[in-house]
């Protein structure tokens, strides 16, 4: 959990733990019983009663603390009883799926529909008011949205292999549901639980303040509903009459919303909180002073995430007109060497030492103006899977255009002239431009991101694994084009592979990573003929066989 | 802002002819002595209804005050003052006990120009004896019976009961408004709730137009019978919450409205510049129903006991706020005309244990709830949980009954459940609330025994009741009758069905820089036509009294 | 296209429990039926009377008879009588329906422009001390009750300020300008405080999808292209991270319409919220019930426009090739 996690959560728990407090140890703590008129009726704060009396003569501060009481328990408990309700026909969907699954989905997808508070009503109207048809019809709306929830996880539960192997062998729901589906959705029910409570809670005050509470049992909804009848508003007695417990309400809520919030965000990877993105206001490490005057310069790099090194003092140029191909198994911290040529660390990371130059401009202290300046026009990236790395809805002439403008102010019909003419030296059909992502083929899209590439007219393109997920014609084709355009446009040009055999039929040079660490660079003849470290050895055996004969790739 | 300038704005252009400018409603003016001043009339007035009643149509819904800007009645202004006079009648007189004829006015017109005559009375009476509303029915069809109305001339009709009807000329012709014969004439009875169409009456007022989102907007019938009115045209918007009332009253939104100061207003209100506060003396109280069904309140003693446990001063000091008097003089209003001056109703807990003592409902276990003949005495006493006061009431008498050994808890419903039970008969004890119609209504005083509300005679036997109404129908007099329905109330006091908790004083509160020409009339509020209408008008037909007395 | 059917499939499925649900609703109540439409005047009729009445309500068929009853009625748009004033629940519904309309839409708009907008600038500032206390703020926000924040504007902007009127929707008098504006200024507060409550549930929901998009390898492109940081969060970030908030926008009109209940009540607003709570006041179940239908009617209606205007949205939903889609594309690449 990140500090910020932490924080909300921990605000969170404070807040509900002194309410838990409050409500506990009420009878204590209130200095009335808020059941019996201790005042006149309507009387202002005093030192008697801090929040003034009520209609009757009731001590408002002793009916707000036990408020907590009966706010707390319609909440919990039907929050709970959602909650039961809610997992128990969710997972038995999910895990039954058929007819069960399909007729519960439907029902929840109808009580889903159905507007909640005037259904609450409705129902509240034939049942009768008070907390227990309270209770009832809250739980009665809110169980629909975990049961989709929970059902969604049980379906995708089932696919994975130790459950299909527990179901191929027969094994009984009663054993499967409590030992391997339950324990693994728990994570899940714990926010679902916590949300469900905070609506319920402000169900409750509005079913009260709508009057289908129980005006004898002072909860913060009946208090307002009160106030609001006896015309608080009119008078100062809004101030002691309607913000307390309004406020109460408020934060109850608050603290179940916090909770949840950080407890939700937990349960999805996707909604983790990440910490800042990069600032590169702080010069972190000394400038390059590497003298060798290539397009590219790489010196004594050195990156970490946290406390972890991920690459450690790399040193590596790459000149106009060359093909350098970098390395390594997954995980080696290759494609962090080519993010920091165009500065662009995953969130987390930060240069530790070392820098970068592109042609004779460091990076490590440039400023963002100056970072965009360069990125795209000096440098530009091919990054990995231009199937995510294209914009889904947006057109791919959109993006090349957007690429032209970036750095150009060009006129609309010269910008749609030049993203033609990219596309051509990418070997696309220029009828293409209008097309999404999603309508091109793996090997289009790929060259796509390559002829965006090209749009700046960059004298450097970082290559970050430019042909992984692609079929193996399709490899070869677009390292061809690659390895043409270097050689057309005097690119220098750095190409990060884990696959060796595929890497040396272009490259000039080729590097090799491990652990953050350059093990070997040379010549590709020379890496490839006599490798010497156990690494590149390893890389050179392992891939053919996995990836493709050799023979193919060298045709 | 738009909204302040607006009416501001109207007001001067408006009232710039005006002899009486807004000017005369300086500070300290306007105040709840009855002495306030403001201006005599206005080109046009924003009146907040509490309710919406739809389209007017008196056979659907009715709102008595609001009826009567449109409708007519043959006397003037209502059962509730001691004599009516002649209104759309020139004369009423009773022929032998149980005939009566009207002399109808010749000079009145239908508000769409049709002349006004004795048909349309006859046509009315007629109606309202087959169209289901229940409570015009009963006053034509039940007590009284009026047989047959006929016309005599276009300016004499005459009505014949089916028993004597003395009261004919004290309440019934002063209750039921007139309807056109040739607008209802081509409306089945029993289709007759299903109007929508704006109504069409005699009154001062026509309805020009209603939506149930804006509202209600009547123009002043210039050629009104008794005079042309004061306030030329009404706007009336529906605002049913109470809390989005009086903010509206007080920022000027709205020029006075429908719905009394509830009491935690009043004080505020009246030590406010800009509002005016009128107090009234409203014939309704609230009351706490029995359910004489329900054993043990079937028992008239169980119930007398029930009345003396019930501190009533209390009730009206907490709840009312001291806005009214406790109800020690019953059942009914004690302002009501027909009301016996002698009835006592007192606060006796003592005598109450005693009663209960004597009726064998003893406390035999010692944990302080006296045990009947199935077990424990423990009632619920129900409230309209949205009505704060009615659920504080409940608790108050929850309060008061536990203290004579009786186990009661309030409890609060929803207000259709509170009908419901009503309907239904499922309660112990149920706060309710009776308006002028059966609080000062002597023929609904009858009706309300024979409808449920107060008993369900004659299915369920009374013997004592039942001789004093053979009494009652046999007398040919309004004296011999009064006499009568003096003995029913003291039977009815001795062993209530409905235990009134404490007679409201109402209050009114308006803006007096608008219009300040607001009059009581009985049972009406301030917020009727007689306000509406040049002040000798109400004056003359007795329909007013002085506020604030 | 098979997908949208699907959804139609599911909405007729809403509309017929809903519908079912008002049929059954009177007739499980315990008590007479006729009591339940007629409401307390029942009492006051002859045995002859109610049993023209049960005929005329088909109380005497049967029960499969009356529920077919039923739907035909529905169909021709029949709601039966309200029980307080006897006029047609679709007249009453009609009169009460723009405002609502008018009220929700609004709030719905600005809780979805403002609401997304501080998700997605929340999301770009993730982490940040700023993101948590806009989403800490934004929370607090959402744990207000709406009716409380209605109290309260009303106490503040209605009464010690008097800023804004305090009731209702328009002022019967006065038309043109002056009248346009008085509406708008009884709009205000009612707006702004729908919108309040509304705002919390597009806010998680955009933070949480902007996040989302944010890690995407095609944001990280963007900025490879050296294109404006801004750039970067509008075109490529909030433009797609709105997608997800888009889809829940018709949930977000359900939450929405249970909040005008509340709200409308407190604003004394002409609408179908205070419609329902009047309606349940003075137990007028023909009107309730056809209140909830309509409500439910509209939920689904603003569903099932958001199913067919989403593949207007993202091109991925698209037919291929279909077209439409030529013009579609065409207008995407200008823009």
């Amino acid at each position: 959990m990140t500090r910020r996690s932490r924080r909300l959560a921990g605000l969170g728990l404070g807040l509900l733990s002194a309410l838990l407090l409050v409500a506990l140890t009420a009878p204590w703590l209130a200095p009335y019983d808020p059941t019996v008129r201790v005042g006149v009726p309507f009387a202002r704060p005093s030192a008697a009663h801090l929040l003034g009396t009520d209609d009757v003569g009731k001590d408002l501060l002793s009916g707000l603390i036990h408020g907590a009481r009966v706010s707390l328990l319609v909440g919990v408990v039907a929050a709970l009883s959602a909650t039961v309700l809610g997992s128990g026909v969710g997972i038995v969907a999910g895990y039954a799926r058929g007819v069960v699954d399909t007729v519960a989905m439907r029902l929840v997808d109808v009580v889903l529909s159905l507007p909640v508070l005037p259904l609450t009503i409705v129902v509240g109207v034939f049942a009768g008011p008070g907390l227990r048809t309270q209770i009832f019809v809250i739980a009665g709306v809110l169980w629909a949205g975990m049961a989709r929830e929970l059902r969604a996880q049980v379906l995708s539960l089932r696919e994975r292999d130790h459950l299909q192997a527990l179901l191929a062998m027969g094994a009984r729901p009663w054993h499967v549901l409590p030992r391997h589906v339950l324990p693994a959705v728990a994570p899940l029910i714990g926010p679902q639980f916590v949300l469900a409570t905070k609506t319920a809670i402000l169900l409750e005050a509005s079913l009260a303040f709508l009057g289908l509470g129980d005006l004898t049992r002072a909860s913060w909804g009946t208090m307002l509903s009160l106030a609001h009848a006896r015309s608080a508003f009119l008078t100062d007695a809004w101030l002691w009459w309607v913000l307390p417990p309004g406020l109460a309400i408020a934060t109850t809520v608050l603290a179940f919303g916090l909770l949840g919030h950080v407890l939700e965000e937990r349960t999805r990877p996707g909604l983790r909180d990440r910490p800042a993105a990069p600032r590169r206001d702080v010069p972190v490490s000394a400038p390059v002073v590497d003298t060798v005057d290539a397009a590219l310069v790489i010196s004594q790099l050195s990156v970490r995430y946290g406390d972890v090194l991920v690459v450690d003092g790399v040193s590596l140029t790459v000149a106009a007109g060359e093909l350098v191909g970098l390395v390594g198994e997954s995980g080696s911290g290759k494609s962090t060497i080519a993010g920091a040529a165009l500065a662009l660390l995953p969130a987390g990371a930060t240069v530790s030492g070392g820098g970068v130059r592109v042609c004779g401009q460091d990076l490590t202290n440039a400023s963002p103006a100056a970072l965009r300046a360069l990125r795209g026009n000096r440098v530009a990236l091919i990054p990995q899977e231009a199937n995510s790395a294209l914009n889904p809805v947006l057109t791919v002439g959109f993006q090349l255009a957007e690429t032209v403008r970036a750095h150009r102010p060009v006129g609309r019909a010269a910008v749609r002239a030049r993203a033609l003419e990219l596309l051509g030296q990418v070997g696309l059909d220029p009828d293409r431009v209008g097309d999404y992502p999603h309508q091109l083929s793996g090997g289009m899209r790929q060259r796509v991101v390559i002829a965006m590439a090209l749009a700046g007219d960059p004298e450097v393109l970082v290559a970050d694994e430019p042909t992984s997920g692609l079929d193996v014609l399709v490899q070869a084709d677009v390292l061809d084009l690659l390895d043409g355009l270097r050689t057309r446009l005097g690119l220098a040009m750095l190409v990060v592979s884990h696959d060796l055999p595929v890497i040396e039929r272009v490259a000039d040079r080729i590097a090799v990573l491990q652990a953050g660490r350059l093990v070997e660079v040379g010549d590709t003849a020379t890496i490839t003929t006599v490798a010497a470290h156990p690494c590149t050895q390893a890389l050179l055996a392992s891939a053919p066989r996995l990836r493709l004969p050799a023979g193919q790739v060298r045709r | 802002m738009n909204r302040r300038l607006m009416p501001a704005l109207l007001t001067c252009v408006l009232l710039a002819g005006c002899a009486v400018g807004s000017g005369a409603a300086a500070p300290g003016a306007g105040r709840g002595d009855g002495g306030q001043t403001g201006p005599a009339a206005a080109q046009r007035l924003t009146i907040a209804l509490a309710k919406d009643s739809g389209p007017l149509n008196i056979f659907a819904d009715q709102s008595p005050a609001i009826d009567e800007l449109v409708y007519d009645k043959l006397l003037a202004p209502s059962p509730y003052v001691d004599q009516p006079r002649p209104w759309l009648a020139t004369a009423v007189r009773q022929l032998d006990p149980s005939t009566w004829e009207a002399d109808l006015r010749d000079d009145v017109r239908w508000q769409d120009g049709e002349r006004f005559d004795a048909d349309d009375v006859a046509f009315s009476f007629d109606y309202f004896k087959k169209a289901p509303t229940g409570t015009y029915t009963h006053h034509v069809s039940d007590v009284p019976t009026i047989e047959t109305i006929t016309a005599l001339s276009p300016t004499k009709v005459r009505f014949v009961c089916a028993f004597p009807c003395p009261e004919l000329g004290t309440v019934t012709l002063a209750d039921l408004p007139v309807i056109a014969e040739h607008i209802w004439a081509g409306v089945p009875p029993d289709k007759a709730k299903q109007v929508t169409s704006l109504p069409v009456g005699t009154g001062p007022y026509r309805l020009v137009s209603y939506d149930s989102a804006a509202g209600y907007r009547f123009e002043a019938n210039p050629d009104y019978f008794a005079g042309a009115p004061v306030v030329q045209e009404l706007v009336m918007p529906v605002i049913s919450d109470a809390s989005a009332t009086f903010p509206a009253l007080r920022s000027g939104e709205v020029d006075a409205t429908t719905r009394p100061l509830p009491p935690e207003l009043i004080d505020p209100f009246t030590s406010s510049n800009d509002v005016g506060v009128v107090k009234t003396a409203p014939l309704r109280f609230p009351e706490l129903r029995v359910n004489y069904d329900r054993a043990p309140f079937d028992q008239p003693a169980f119930r007398a006991a029930l009345s003396r446990a019930i501190d009533r001063d209390q009730l009206v000091a907490v709840v009312g706020l001291g806005k009214g008097r406790a109800a020690l003089q019953g059942y009914p209003h004690p302002d009501a005309p027909f009301a016996n001056p002698t009835l006592s109703t007192p606060y006796e807990p003592e005598q109450a244990r005693e009663m209960l003592d004597q009726l064998g409902l003893v406390d035999r276990d010692g944990d302080g709830t006296r045990e009947g003949p199935a077990g424990p005495l423990a009632f619920t006493i129900l409230a309209n949980g949205a009505a704060p006061q009615d659920v504080r009431s409940a608790e108050l008498i929850a309060e008061d009954l536990r203290e004579v050994g009786l186990g009661a808890t309030a409890r609060g419903l929803d207000a259709g459940s509170v009908a419901d039970v009503a309907k239904t008969r499922d309660f112990d004890l149920v706060i309710g609330a009776i308006g002028p119609h059966g609080a000062a209504d002597p023929t609904q005083f009858i009706m309300s025994h024979r409808s449920g509300y107060l008993w369900r005679a004659p299915k369920l036997p009374y013997p004592e009741w039942d001789a004093l109404f053979a009494d009652w129908k046999a007398t040919t007099t309004v004296e011999d009758r009064l006499a009568v329905l003096d003995q029913m109330q003291v039977l009815f006091n001795r062993q209530p069905t409905s235990i009134p908790l404490y007679y409201p004083d109402e209050y009114w509160a308006f803006r007096p820089d608008r219009f300040a020409g607001w009059v009581e009339s009985p049972g009406y509020g301030v917020v009727h036509k007689w306000s509406l209408l040049p002040p000798q008008v109400g004056r003359d037909a007795g329909a007013v009294v002085a506020v604030g007395r | 296209m098979s997908r949208t059917c699907g959804r139609i499939g599911q909405y007729v499925l809403v509309l017929w429990v809903a519908g079912t649900l008002n049929f059954a609703l009177p007739r499980l109540a315990p008590g007479d039926p006729v009591a339940y439409v007629y409401g307390g005047d029942a009492q006051a009729l002859s045995e002859r009377q109610l049993a023209a009445l049960r005929e005329t309500f088909g109380l005497d068929r049967s029960l499969a008879e009356q529920y077919a009853g039923f739907w035909t009625g529905l169909l021709r748009g029949d709601l039966g009588t309200s029980v307080q004033d006897s006029r047609p629940v679709v007249d009453v519904l009609a009169e009460r329906l723009p405002w609502t309309v008018a009220l929700v839409g609004t709030a719905t708009a600005l809780a979805f422009v403002l609401g997304s907008l501080l998700g997605a600038w929340a999301a770009w500032r993730r982490g940040s001390k700023r993101d948590a206390a806009v989403t800490s703020a934004v929370l607090a926000v959402d744990a207000m009750p709406g009716f409380w924040i209605a109290m309260v504007a009303v106490a503040v902007f209605a009464v010690q300020l008097g800023w804004f009127p305090s009731y209702g929707a328009v002022a019967l008098d006065g038309q043109g300008l002056g009248a346009a504006g008085e509406v708008v200024s009884r709009m205000v507060l009612p707006v702004a405080t729908l919108a309040l409550a509304g705002i919390g549930g597009f806010f998680l929901l955009a933070r949480a999808a902007m996040v989302g998009v944010l890690d995407e390898p095609f944001v990280r492109l963007a900025r490879a292209k050296g294109l404006r940081e801004s750039r970067v969060a509008v075109v490529h970030g909030l433009r797609t991270a709105l997608l997800p908030v888009f889809t829940n926008l018709a949930l977000a009109i359900g939450a929405l319409l249970s909040g005008a209940v509340v709200v409308e009540t407190v604003f004394a607003y002409p609408g179908l919220g205070s419609l329902i709570f009047e309606a349940v006041t003075v137990r007028d179940y023909p009107l309730l019930q056809g209140a909830f239908l309509l409500v439910t009617v509209g939920i689904v209606g603003a569903n099932l426009l958001a199913d067919l205007a989403y593949p207007l949205l993202d091109p991925r939903l698209r037919r291929v090739r279909a077209p439409r889609g030529t013009q579609l594309r065409q207008v995407v690449v200008r823009g």
